[in-house]
């Protein structure tokens, strides 16, 4: 029996400000996650990468909210995580952290 | 060292000897079977007059290498019900057979010598289990790929014991090719570009080594190539099916002539006794269809039907969808899933009912794909997590 983790972070890439907040984002443009469903596709993850077109970043107009969040420091792998509530130029609202481990930004939906 | 011993029972090209055995004229002549997948047409088996064409070679290649090889269409369901037969004729002789590729079966010999008054004559019987014509073959080692090696290279009609100590059975491995390994033929191909040709010379690499090229599978065959296998016997399971078939006159493709043939069959097999006052879960429909591939198709039902007029009512909505692919030359019903449940009592409080509906859904499901069926449920797991991923989980839908 397997569990399957719902709402896993999207790793994403983010433009940082001088003070290393985030100022531009690339997300996405769909809210599903659709490479960690399964898929009956048989072409290769590669193939199908090149034909998605790379997302556009979206300038950072506003961080409403932020938290840290550190748990689970007692563990082999510890959660040390910046989140960031945010609103982009085409006014979504978004939450993203950066994992203050490897430096990594990621969309948790 | 291990306690097990396995006899593998191995009928090499099963399929060209089916065919030779359904018409004799092939006996002696160059034939090439072949089976399509999806557009790629790829060698299934090749009898002895065909030099250089092994299975999966893509037709064309198997063609330029033979001009003059009579092309068969793979008869899958023939092939497969004749390698039924062998094991049903195993299955007499000891309760734990395996049912591998076509033409090759695993038999658990434990405690069978007591029985037969000693090992050689336990062989003797499961080479007899197989026509004669099928020349089998029968290796008995520790494991099942060792057993399996061995039931290769020995001669038909022969049987060759492999000792149980891991020493003697490296040696025996020893300068076999790799050809003998469950790799695809892709892989083969690429170990033998690495000069990589027999066993002995794919278990002297670090196993890391083979493991990075090849995946799991490259493991595998890292582990085989040097005599160990320790995957269990999983005995064939038989399921009691009822089959009743019929030839059309003529080829056929209009729907009401199969539609009539559909319910004679079925009235011949309700009227069966083993079926008398039981239910059917699964239909499935084979036909020799002209001049082209034989046609199977298989039916699952929404609840269990116990009559005649009932099976053959679902059996015309699902083939509404269906299209032939040619003239239909004969038909061949086979029943099963068999159940006792003469009906379904349902219960008062809906919620319960709605539970029923979705247990009987699952079990209609399990019934069609043959295993647990892909669906989930969403469980909050630790709703209070401060990790959102934490909270909640997909987990096997279980009603």
């Amino acid at each position: 029996m397997q569990f399957l983790s719902l709402n896993l972070p999207v790793p994403i890439e983010v433009v940082e400000d001088s003070a290393g907040r985030p100022a531009a984002v690339a997300i996405p443009p769909t809210i599903d996650n659709r490479k960690n469903r399964p898929t009956r596709s048989r072409r290769p993850a590669q193939q199908q990468q090149i034909q998605n077109p790379k997302p556009a970043a979206q300038k950072i107009t506003v961080i409403n909210d932020l938290w840290q969040v550190n748990d689970e420091w007692w563990r082999e792998r510890p959660i040390s995580r910046r989140y960031y509530q945010i609103t982009t130029q085409n006014d979504r609202r978004l939450t993203i952290f950066q994992d203050d481990l490897n430096g990594s930004w990621y969309w948790q939906r | 060292m291990t306690d097990r011993l396995i006899a593998c029972m191995l009928v090499t090209h099963l399929p060209v000897k089916a065919e030779v055995r359904r018409y004799p004229q092939l006996r002696g002549k160059p034939v090439v079977i072949t089976e399509s997948y999806g557009s790629k047409d790829l060698v299934l088996d090749s009898s002895a007059e065909v030099k250089g064409v092994t299975a999966g070679m893509p037709l064309a290649e198997a063609m330029a290498r033979c001009k003059d090889a009579s092309l068969i269409q793979a008869d899958a369901p023939y092939y497969n019900n004749t390698f039924d037969k062998l094991i049903k004729a195993l299955e007499l002789r000891s309760p734990a057979v395996e049912k591998d590729g076509l033409g090759c079966a695993y038999v658990g010999l434990e405690g069978l010598d007591m029985m037969y008054g000693g090992e050689a004559r336990v062989i003797a019987s499961l080479l007899q289990a197989a026509p004669a014509e099928f020349n089998p073959r029968v290796g008995v080692a520790g494991g099942k790929f060792p057993a399996y090696v061995a039931a290769v290279t020995t001669q038909g009609g022969r049987a060759t014991r492999v000792p149980r100590d891991s020493a003697s059975i490296a040696a025996f491995l020893s300068g076999l090719s790799i050809g003998l390994l469950p790799l695809s033929w892709a892989n083969k191909t690429r170990l033998h570009r690495f000069g990589i040709h027999t066993l002995d010379q794919l278990s002297s690499l670090p196993e890391g080594a083979v493991q990075a090229q090849l995946g799991t599978e490259g493991r595998k065959a890292w582990l085989l190539a040097g005599g160990v296998d320790n995957s269990p016997l999983v005995p064939h399971r038989t399921q009691q099916v009822v089959e009743e078939s019929l030839t059309f006159p003529s080829p056929t493709i209009t729907w009401s002539p199969i539609l009539v043939g559909l319910g004679t069959l079925l009235g011949r097999a309700f009227a069966r006794p083993e079926v008398n006052g039981r239910y059917v879960r699964t239909a499935t429909i084979e036909s020799h269809v002209y001049r082209l591939p034989p046609w199977v198709k298989k039916f699952g039902f929404k609840e269990a039907l116990g009559s005649r007029d009932r099976t053959l009512f679902a059996l015309k909505s699902k083939l509404d969808s269906v299209t032939l692919p040619g003239p239909l030359e004969d038909m061949k019903l086979t029943l099963a899933g068999f159940t006792g449940e003469s009906g379904i009592q349902t219960n008062l409080f809906s919620d319960v009912r709605k539970q029923e509906q979705l247990k009987e859904m699952m079990r209609q499901l399990e019934a069609l794909l043959g295993g647990k069926p892909p669906i989930y449920q969403m469980k909050e797991i630790e709703p209070w997590s401060r990790i959102p991923e934490r909270r909640q989980a997909l987990v096997p839908f279980d009603p």
